[in-house]
């Protein structure tokens, strides 16, 4: 590692546990001799999007594992400074997101939904005036209807 | 009869002393109903007994449940308290936010980032305090909208994009306010009342103004607007844009152009639109510059005020004539994409300087005929009517220079009445630089002539690896190129992954291939086809091979000793394979010269990804064809990790217009809006669908899944 140096005393990893460890090997294994993404690979949006279905195979089978496991891998990549594999994992989970309600969401994260019931109410403000919307005509229309949904949080 | 007597009694209808008359319509005397009233107290007694006893088990069962269910929910607080989830770091979780965004935002409470600010309150202060999550966003104004409404959705807009803090913004605003018009002229019905064009109008000037707020940090931006929303947005603008690198203009209105009489209406949208153009000045870093249809044919591109040496991709949908092609290209010669429309008639074979693409990766040009040219459109009678188009096309073509990095080449005809437009000649210069290209696609119709340069060109794209060719062109001399046989150690394309054929494009071709146009090299009459099914399987055959796993069809009894080096070590496991395959032990001499080319894991050959080839007419497969496509799709889909090969064959008859027999046929009226509905006749297909995935294709009626083996 290019912070420790050269050196022949163990480097403790207190936050990863040797399952872990592991499977980090394997992918950084797998991977070893590829370029390093460039650092500023996350500014381009278009980029972004686009690696969002672009896993490899090889990668989509190394992911694939209990969902403990997968926050694991994520948690160590982000300690041992693994930008790829930080880059797999997060796509994973977003993947898992894609789709899913705020409670789905939430059953499959363990997650509280805190928000009081005003709160909710305010977030889910009602479709506004949907008779305006009737005259327009032809095409679009469940475009309109989506986009008057009203999304915003105010 | 005590509790525990009772406990103990029989109660089998069998040892009852009434037996032998349970189960028949004996009617029974007084006495034995006495007697029946007597035999049934200890009964009666025993099942209050037992109800009562079930009272207290299902009591007792609902306190242990009750408890069970207390301690698991327990567990599970407290598992949730420690679990993984909640350990991310707000930036891990921002990352993953990110990941979870759609090409643009829309303000849909189900879409990210919305949905992920509905989670909990850790997760909706994360997405708003990361403006990453708030930088691209799709904004849609209908016409009519009211007051509050539109009030409403510009709030919205507004708050979303100052989210995004400093960040340049990609933004796509799609709105109208001529489709009233536009509609009032269609289906003859009153003109809109004033005060709600007005509203109409006031509207879009209020979002346009609202957008324009965020004006400086413009990064991405796509206009799909009425005309004179255009002027409205050129009204109030800036004069700089100084973040803006990519631009896309849209004129809404250019559907209903060939509706509307184009003195009423066309001509005042151009005027309209084009006061746009100084807008264009103002943005030095624009590196994409993308227009649709917008400012018509006579109108010369180059005289936009862009800086045109800086563009890196072009996409002009306007038509242009051959000699304005030449002049833009000339101006952009940093371009890595361009994507361009020739207009037909425009065409002239003088030779053009020549002009150097240096950088160009992706080259893509389509001939038509512009939509502005509809109302005098040309008369082709028959084939020399097209030799000055052939002509000025191929001139054209001979003036560009590319140079290695070209990587992509399209060339297609995109309008109907072009469909009888076949080139004697081949058109492309065979100068080009196809070697390095890896993905081809030609939606041009080649006469007999000119298949001789399709083979050239083929048998220099070392490096393709996604052939389309949507005009059906391949003929069998042409899969016997891109054949590894013994005969041909070194076949065309030896990295060709994806193979896609489709005749639909222009079924006159196959007329003058067949015979039928008088273009001769047919020999089974009008509807026979250029290429048999043996020749395409035997092509497929040959490049499915699989690694590390022996293939079923590298047969052992080749002779070179370099073949299990190449492509593996194989037995024969086929039962279909016959004496007859020939399939090469050598590796191709152009590709045995690189040091890794013997490692299974890169192969020089490379195996058949997807292949989807659509005949003109019907085409016999055999039996054994067919068992030994789904043989090499059993066999690639066993030895793949994924993916698999993806593998469809089919025939189809033409398809007939909407004038057909419909239940409501002169009921409904058409709209011209959606276009004609077409239906598909009813062909035969023989489809062989293996593994996951899907084809990564335009087509819908072949991009479901894959699962199993299907032959219809």
């Amino acid at each position: 590692m290019k912070n420790v140096g050269e050196s022949d005393q163990p480097i403790p990893l207190p936050n990863v546990s040797s399952s872990v460890l592991k499977k980090v090997l394997e992918y950084c294994e797998h991977h070893r001799g590829e370029p390093l993404p460039a650092p500023d690979a996350d500014t381009s949006q278009d980029d972004t999007r686009k690696r969002t279905t672009d896993i490899s195979e090889w990668d989509q089978k190394f992911i694939t594992v209990d969902q403990e496991m997968l926050f694991e891998i994520i948690l160590a990549a982000n300690y041992l400074d693994i930008k790829s594999l930080l880059d797999v994992g997060c796509k994973t989970v977003a993947n898992m997101i894609k789709g899913k309600t705020p409670e789905e969401i939430r059953k499959l994260f363990n997650i509280v939904n805190d928000f009081t019931p005003e709160e909710e109410v305010r977030l889910l403000a009602l479709p506004h005036s949907y008779h305006q919307l009737i005259l327009s005509f032809w095409h679009h229309q469940a475009q309109i209807k989506k986009e008057n949904e009203w999304a915003e949080d105010r | 009869m005590s509790d525990n007597a009772a406990e103990g009694a029989s109660w089998r209808v069998s040892d009852s002393p009434f037996a032998s008359l349970i189960g028949t319509n004996h009617v029974p005397t007084r006495i034995e109903r006495n007697t029946l009233d007597a035999l049934l107290i200890d009964p009666q007694l025993e099942l209050s007994r037992l109800q009562s006893e079930m009272r207290r088990i299902q009591t007792e069962l609902e306190g242990v449940a009750r408890r069970k269910q207390e301690v698991e929910e327990y567990i599970v607080a407290h598992r949730a308290l420690a679990s993984l989830e909640r350990q991310l770091p707000p930036e891990i979780l921002a990352e993953v936010f990110a990941q979870c965004l759609p090409k643009y935002g829309t303000r849909d409470l189900d879409e990210a980032p919305l949905v992920l600010t509905r989670v909990c309150r850790n997760w909706r202060q994360i997405a708003l305090g990361t403006p990453r999550l708030w930088t691209s966003l799709h904004v849609y104004l209908p016409p009519n909208l009211s007051d509050v409404a539109c009030s409403q959705r510009i709030e919205g807009v507004t708050a979303w994009l100052e989210r995004s803090g400093s960040l340049p913004i990609r933004l796509s605003f799609h709105g109208s306010t001529d489709l009233t018009r536009a509609h009032s002229y269609l289906h003859h019905v009153s003109p809109i009342p004033p005060h709600l064009l007005e509203l109409t109008q006031k509207n879009m000037a209020s979002m346009i103004g609202a957008l324009l707020r965020f004006s400086h940090r413009f990064g991405q931006v796509f206009l799909s607007l009425s005309s004179a929303n255009f002027s409205n947005f050129a009204s109030v603008a800036p004069s700089t844009f100084p973040l803006l690198t990519s631009l896309r203009l849209q004129a809404k209105d250019r559907y209903i152009e060939s509706l509307i009489p184009l003195s009423e209406m066309v001509q005042s949208d151009l005027k309209e639109r084009s006061q746009f153009i100084p807008l264009l000045a103002g943005a030095p870093l624009l590196r994409k510059f993308r227009i649709d249809s917008f400012f018509g044919k006579d109108y010369d591109s180059l005289n936009l005020p862009c800086n045109w040496s800086g563009l890196s991709t072009l996409t002009i949908k306007d038509y242009l004539t051959t000699k304005q092609v030449v002049n833009l290209l000339a101006e952009t010669p940093h371009l890595r994409l361009v994507d361009l429309n020739v207009v037909l008639g425009d065409c002239n074979s003088i030779p053009h300087p020549t002009v150097h693409l240096p950088y160009l990766v992706d080259f893509r040009l389509n001939l038509g005929t512009g939509i502005l040219t509809l109302g005098g459109i040309l008369a082709f009678r028959d084939r020399s009517d097209f030799r000055p188009i052939e002509s000025g096309f191929k001139a054209l073509l001979a003036c560009i220079q590319f140079s290695d990095s070209l990587t992509s080449y399209s060339l297609s005809t995109s309008h109907s009445s072009l469909s009888g437009l076949v080139f004697t000649d081949w058109p492309i210069p065979l100068k080009t630089p196809f070697y390095n290209l890896e993905t081809l696609q030609l939606a041009i119709s080649l006469g007999p002539e000119s298949m001789p340069g399709l083979s050239e060109c083929l048998s220099q794209c070392h490096n393709l690896v996604t052939f389309r060719d949507l005009s059906g062109q391949l003929t069998d001399t042409h899969y016997a190129g891109l054949t590894l046989s013994s005969e041909n150690l070194s076949p065309w394309c030896p990295k060709l992954e994806n193979l896609k054929v489709s005749s639909s494009f222009n079924r006159n071709l196959w007329l003058i291939h067949t015979g039928g146009g008088g273009g001769g090299g047919g020999e089974g009459g009008v509807e026979s086809t250029m290429c048999s099914s043996s020749a395409v399987t035997e092509f497929i055959r040959s490049r499915c091979w699989t690694t590390p796993t022996p293939t079923t069809y590298l047969s052992s009894s080749s002779s070179s000793s370099s073949l299990s080096s190449h492509m593996s070590s194989s037995t024969n496991s086929d039962p279909d394979s016959d004496s007859t395959s020939k399939y090469p032990p050598a590796p191709p001499p152009s590709s045995s010269s690189d040091s890794g080319g013997n490692s299974p894991l890169n192969p020089p050959i490379s195996r058949l990804k997807s292949c989807s080839i659509r005949f003109p007419s019907e085409i016999s497969f055999t039996q054994t064809e067919v068992d030994t496509l789904k043989s090499l799709q059993k066999t690639n889909s066993i030895n793949r990790e994924g993916g698999g090969l993806k593998l469809r064959l089919s025939w189809a008859r033409s398809t007939r217009r909407e004038e057909a027999d419909f239940p409501d046929s002169g009921l409904r009226t058409s709209d011209p809006f959606l276009g004609s509905r077409a239906i598909r006749g009813e062909g035969r297909r023989v489809r062989i669908r293996s593994s996951n995935g899907s084809w990564d294709d335009d087509e819908d009626d072949i991009r479901s899944p894959f699962g199993s083996v299907e032959i219809v």
